[in-house]
Parts: structure tokens; sequence; C-alpha cells
């Protein structure tokens, strides 16, 4: 009996709820009333504390091409000292994603640069508007998509479309 | 068109049409934004755009867009914004119309891709033919 992608794919997901991993939120409908949702990455910004962690140094060099230079300031791509709020709004959007583990952050404005950095991040909540987005790379565990289980982010690169 | 802003060139190398970009972050889109409205406030004949605005503006961002004859339109973080209506104006501006999108573009609306690219001194869009 043939099988489709859509009955494949769903025969590998389980209702999961609480566990720390990747949460994906896809589409204004599938939002959770009881989760705050960060919907301007650009004004909530300024919560972050830059510490200048592994991941925090990572983003700056990576998608900025920047470097650290003190929890104030990076040094920007001419060599210039610059503020934080200087980043790119994607680098903003995956910061913030690291460091507030309780509210669903706005990924729609993150360029594919940005969100192959997610391989580096075991727990969040991401929102995207609709289906476009494509992850950069494969994980195998702890991947949810509005709600369900899913056996890897590969699954929401091929189902949710 | 050359527009300079202090000691930054911004060079528009582009006809009228709409424009999107690559779909990457740190290319300096929102840069470009900064200077072009500062452009803007000292009375050069192009506009930006950003969510802050538009929601400011709310329901007369189609308003805006048409009240004036611009040279060039940016529309940044159009994603927080997307609105048919926009959709619907931007190609009768008759100027070079860039909009910071990375969601999914409708069926039927038509874009060109260009490159944008900065060192200290200069801004530049452009397209590329190669």
């Amino acid at each position: 009996m043939d099988i489709t992608l859509y009955e494949l794919c769903n025969s590998c997901i389980t209702d999961v709820k609480g566990a720390a991993m990747l949460e994906f939120y896809i589409g204004k409908e599938n939002l959770p009333k009881d989760i705050p949702f960060i919907y301007d990455v650009e004004s909530a910004f300024p919560f972050v504390i830059i510490r200048g962690s592994d991941f925090q140094k990572r983003v700056i060099s990576e998608i900025d091409n920047g470097s650290y230079n003190n929890n104030k300031t990076f040094i920007d791509r001419f060599g210039l000292p610059l503020r934080y709020d200087c980043l790119s709004t994607g680098s903003k959007a995956i910061l913030l994603l690291d460091s507030k583990k309780d509210a669903i952050i706005n990924m729609t404005e993150c360029g594919d640069n940005v969100l192959g950095l997610l391989e580096y991040i075991e727990d969040g909540k991401l929102f995207f508007s609709d289906r476009s987005f494509e992850i950069p790379f494969n994980k195998d565990y702890g991947v949810v998509c509005n709600g369900k289980r899913l056996k890897g982010v590969s699954q929401i690169n091929y189902w949710y479309r | 068109m050359v527009v300079n802003v202090g000691a930054i060139r911004i060079t528009i190398d582009l006809k009228p049409g709409v424009y999107i970009m690559d779909n990457e972050s740190a290319t300096g889109k929102t840069y470009l934004y900064k200077l072009i409205n500062a452009a803007n406030a000292s009375g050069e004949k192009v506009l930006a755009l950003t969510y802050n605005e538009v929601m400011t503006y709310s329901n007369v961002v189609c308003d805006l867009l048409g009240r004036e004859k611009y040279n060039f339109i940016m529309l940044d973080r159009y994603d927080l914004y997307a609105s048919n209506d926009i959709l619907n104006l931007v190609h009768t501006l008759g100027c070079p119309v860039l909009i910071d999108f990375k969601g999914r573009l409708p069926f039927n609306f038509s874009a060109n891709w260009c490159e944008l690219e900065f060192n200290e001194e200069e801004i530049r869009l452009y397209v590329d033919d190669f």
C-alpha cells in the first residue's frame, strides 16, 4: 500500500507539552493564549543582557561580521565600536530567543543565516507568520510544532509547507 | 540617483519598480532605512517606513505612500505589517520601491531582485545582471 508524505509525518507525531525543546508556532491562529508573545523583537531587545557567552559571540561574529567588545558594545565589520541596538534585527531575534525562554519570539524577520544558528539552541519558543521559511539543518530530537512532537526539524521543512 | 547624508553617499541604481533582496539578515537594510529617513528629514524626495511608523499612522500608510511623488521608497520590516493594500499600491508609485520582506509573496505578485553593498563611505543599491 502506498503511503503519502503527510501520512508518514503524521505517524511520527505525538502530543507533547511542557518539555524543554524547540517549540515552533506557525501562523497566528496557532499561538497559545497563556504564553507571552513578543511580536516586535526590536522593542524587546533592550531586555537582553549581553555577557559575552559563546553563543552571543557566535551570533555577533557570524551574522553581523563583528566581534564582542564588552557588555555594552561590539566591534562592527569596519572596526568601530557600536551599541548592541545597532545589531541586525535577525541577530536581535535569536539573542532574544536564547535569553527569554518563557516567551514566544517572532522569528519571521530572520534570514536564512540566522535560522542556521538555531542548531545551537536547545530550548526556546519560535513564531513564524507562515510556512515560507526553511531550517537549514536537521535535528533529530526535541522539536515541537504547533503543539505536536516531530521527529526532527526536517519534518517542519517538508510537512509544514 | 545619489543622496548624501552627512559623509555617507547613498547610490540607488534602480529603475522604477518593486524590488526585494536575498533572504539574509545583516545585509544593511535597516542601516539603509536609517539613512533614507535622515535624507527625508533633510528634504530629499525619498521615503522610508518601518513597523513603528506604520503602527503610528495605522491605516493611512497607503495615503502616506501616495501623497507625494518620491524618487525612492523603502518599506523596512515589511513582514510585520504585510497587507494586500500596500502590495496593490507599490506597483503604481512610479519609482523604485524596496521591500524588506522574508515571508512568502502572493502568487501573483512580481518583484525584481536587487543587491545592497556598503562600506564606511557609501551604501549602494543595484541590480546584479550576472
